[in-house]
């Protein structure tokens, strides 16, 4: 298995930073060098190492998300082109997809760089595990996709108030486009928090979980934000929140995700990581 | 007998709006001309192409003296441009012809630089020469390899890239606010050429909703009959705009008309999506007030011409790196052509490849090769052509020296200049 793990995690970023690169030059322009076939290829490759990965710690070694903040971190980038692929598919939006890989390659190559790589084995994955831990990873990715496409709605908003309608704004999706896919985002996230934490919460319930609190630093974050990007989520329906303040909203609730995970999953002060 | 090229016209580079006009050609007057110049004693094969900004015949012409080039250029002269200014018709000949032929047809000669009408006028002119069959075996594959690198120039540079026109830079920036326009409600104020253009281009586009505003009635009314979409007058403005997406303004000599006081401010603050302005108008009709508000992007005719300004130096720079793939295909061209004029010789060569295959074959099998060593003979008779020819083709190529098209082309655009 580490046989396989390890050159496996090199790898990985690796081709998820080429591949960035690769969609990166449709901010070139037309006449800029598309090569179309090779960047999805490179793509899919990463994608297809990705779902390798997961599957050989996972069936394995018994590695399920959760076990550590490094493996978790790598599958909630997984999760993130996941969705990506699955929502905006890889090629119909270059632009977005260029951000989206840079993104995941930078989570995938923390995770790479700083998680273990041997794992004792702790047994097959649970119904608890799919109910609560990959329903959380899944929507922690959806929450990432949320926060990068309301980053996205920024920066395409402040380039045309600012008059700039350079290569990078024209690189980018519509400003519609970026706050749909932010909106849908934040709601695949909000719908699978709502799973996670609530199996989580009955489960720890029902278990007698001694550690478990609600004022546990990772149990409040996850809550603050499955209220957060439920509002995101519904904001269109919301008066007076426009597409930029709910972008605006995003982009802070991404940092916020990252600050908390900074905070919770290195110090290891959550009884999430075995305290 | 040599054959050459030989082209003669006028353009916007030449001439004025008013010469060009006097010169163009609708397609039966190009048919009677294509008649005229194929009964020219020298002349073999002829196209003419006709646009608002250039007339040019190019033909293929049989003349060996000077002279005799000269007398052509002037028979042309008198069948096409007889009435206009002796200084605005050019001619060119052999490669310099070729090389702006494809000039023409890739948009490096157009009024806008690289616009893609043109590639559409060349080939419609092909059509036409062939109907008149006045094309044939030297016209029809440089017209075609011009088709070919335009579309390649086209495809590998940016020449053809962003717009030129102000008016459309205003659509193409709402159409990065919203992507397509099925989904959104246009505004237009003034119902003057700007506006009806603007709504037809939007129209065009397929938008939701299209509305012509305007003080006077009656002008918005025959505006919308034409383009089949609403109007109203000027005191539905701030209800029509809290509805749309895109607020077209195109008025004349009406400077801030539209201030933030005209606009439903507070709806416009609280929306989900920005309300994008564009406004044509000469003086601004827009005051800076409304462009400082909340979830509204405008733009002026200042912000337009800076896209227009970009996308044109984009342009220039894309024509320069069009050079090259010009180039590498007149070369090609040429090398072809050479190729071509050895089909007597390849004809020859072939046959009596062919008679020494059949004298062969006698001599071993006497009269009784099987169906197999027929099939092998035959078979390595035509690969040893193929091969044979492969290097005529590469001498052929490399007996035109790329250095002396590159120079040509050098002294193309100095004669340009």
């Amino acid at each position: 298995m580490n046989a396989w793990s390890q050159p496996l995690q090199v790898t990985l970023p690796t081709v998820l930073a080429l591949t960035a690169f690769l969609y990166g030059m449709h901010f070139g322009g037309e006449s800029a060098p598309q090569p179309k076939r090779l960047r999805r290829r490179l793509g899919l490759l990463g994608l297809g190492l990705f779902l390798s990965l997961f599957v050989l710690r996972a069936v394995s070694i018994g590695d399920w998300p959760g076990r550590g903040p490094y493996s978790t971190l790598s599958w909630v980038a997984l999760g993130a082109l996941l969705l990506h692929v699955t929502t905006s598919g890889l090629d119909r939006r270059p632009g977005a997809s260029a951000i989206v890989f840079g993104v995941v390659a930078t989570m995938q190559l923390v995770a790479s760089s700083f998680g273990p790589f041997d794992f004792e084995r702790e047994g097959q994955p649970t119904i608890f595990d799919l109910l609560h831990v990959g329903t959380s990873v899944l929507a922690s990715s959806a929450l990432v996709l949320s926060g990068l496409h309301g980053a996205l709605y920024l920066t395409a908003w402040r380039r045309m108030r600012q008059r700039s309608f350079g290569p990078l704004l024209r690189g980018l999706p519509s400003l519609e486009d970026l706050a749909r896919l932010s909106r849908r985002s934040a709601l695949v996230g909000f719908i699978l928090l709502t799973v996670g934490i609530n199996f989580g919460i009955g489960w720890a319930h029902i278990q007698g979980v001694e550690a478990f609190s609600y004022g546990d630093p990772w149990v409040l974050s996850m809550i603050v934000l499955w209220v957060y990007f439920g509002l995101i989520a519904f904001s269109g329906k919301i008066p007076g929140v426009t597409a930029m303040r709910a972008s605006m909203a995003a982009t802070l609730g991404l940092t916020f995700f990252f600050l908390a995970s900074l905070a919770t999953l290195i110090p290891s002060v959550s009884f999430h990581w075995g305290e | 007998m040599n054959h050459d090229y030989v082209l003669v016209g006028i353009s916007h580079r030449t001439a004025d709006v008013a010469t060009r006009e006097a010169a163009s050609l609708e397609s039966d007057e190009i048919r009677v001309r294509l008649a005229s110049v194929m009964a020219l004693e020298s002349v073999r094969e002829a196209w003419v192409v006709s646009t608002c900004n250039r007339t040019e015949v190019l033909v293929v012409s049989e003349t060996e003296t000077h002279q005799g080039d000269k007398d052509l250029k002037a028979a042309l002269r008198q069948i096409f441009f007889a009435r206009l200014p002796f200084d605005t018709v050019y001619d060119y000949r052999g490669t310099q012809a070729i090389i702006h032929v494809f000039r023409v047809a890739s948009g490096l000669d157009s009024l806008v630089l690289g616009e893609g009408q043109i590639l559409a006028q060349v080939k419609e002119a092909l059509g036409l020469a062939r109907q008149e069959k006045t094309v044939g075996k030297r016209l029809e594959p440089l017209i075609q390899q011009a088709l070919t690198t335009a579309k390649r120039i086209r495809t590998h540079t940016s020449v053809g890239d962003g717009t030129l026109s102000v008016a459309r830079a205003g659509i193409d920036i709402a159409e990065q606010a919203f992507g397509g326009f099925s989904d959104n409600r246009v505004v237009v104020l003034g119902a003057g050429e700007t506006g009806r253009l603007a709504a037809l281009s939007f129209k065009e586009r397929g938008v939701l909703d299209l509305c012509i505003v305007n003080r006077t009635l009656s002008r918005a009314e025959e505006v919308a009959k034409e383009l089949g979409c609403r109007y109203t007058g000027l005191d539905s403005l701030s209800r029509e705009v809290g509805e749309a997406d895109i607020l077209v303004t195109a008025l004349g000599g009406a400077p801030e008309a539209v201030r933030p006081e005209h606009l439903p401010v507070r709806k416009l603050r609280n929306r989900d999506q920005p309300l994008v302005i564009v406004d044509l108008s000469v003086p601004r009709a827009v005051s800076n007030a409304v462009s400082k508000l909340s979830n509204v992007l405008a733009y002026n005719l200042d912000d337009l011409q800076k896209v227009v300004d970009q996308n044109r130096q984009e342009r220039q720079e894309a024509a320069e790196e069009a050079a090259p793939i010009l180039l590498a295909d007149v070369h090609k061209f040429l090398g072809l052509r050479t190729y071509a004029s050895y089909s007597p010789q390849i004809k020859r060569a072939r046959e009596r490849f062919e008679d020494v295959r059949e004298k062969v074959l006698d001599e071993i099998a006497e009269d009784s090769a099987t169906p197999r060593e027929m099939k092998l003979a035959h078979r390595l008779t035509a690969q040893l052509l193929d091969v044979a020819f492969d290097v005529l083709k590469d001498t052929a190529r490399d007996s035109v020296a790329q250095e002396s098209i590159d120079e040509a082309y050098q002294r193309f655009l100095e004669d340009q200049s």
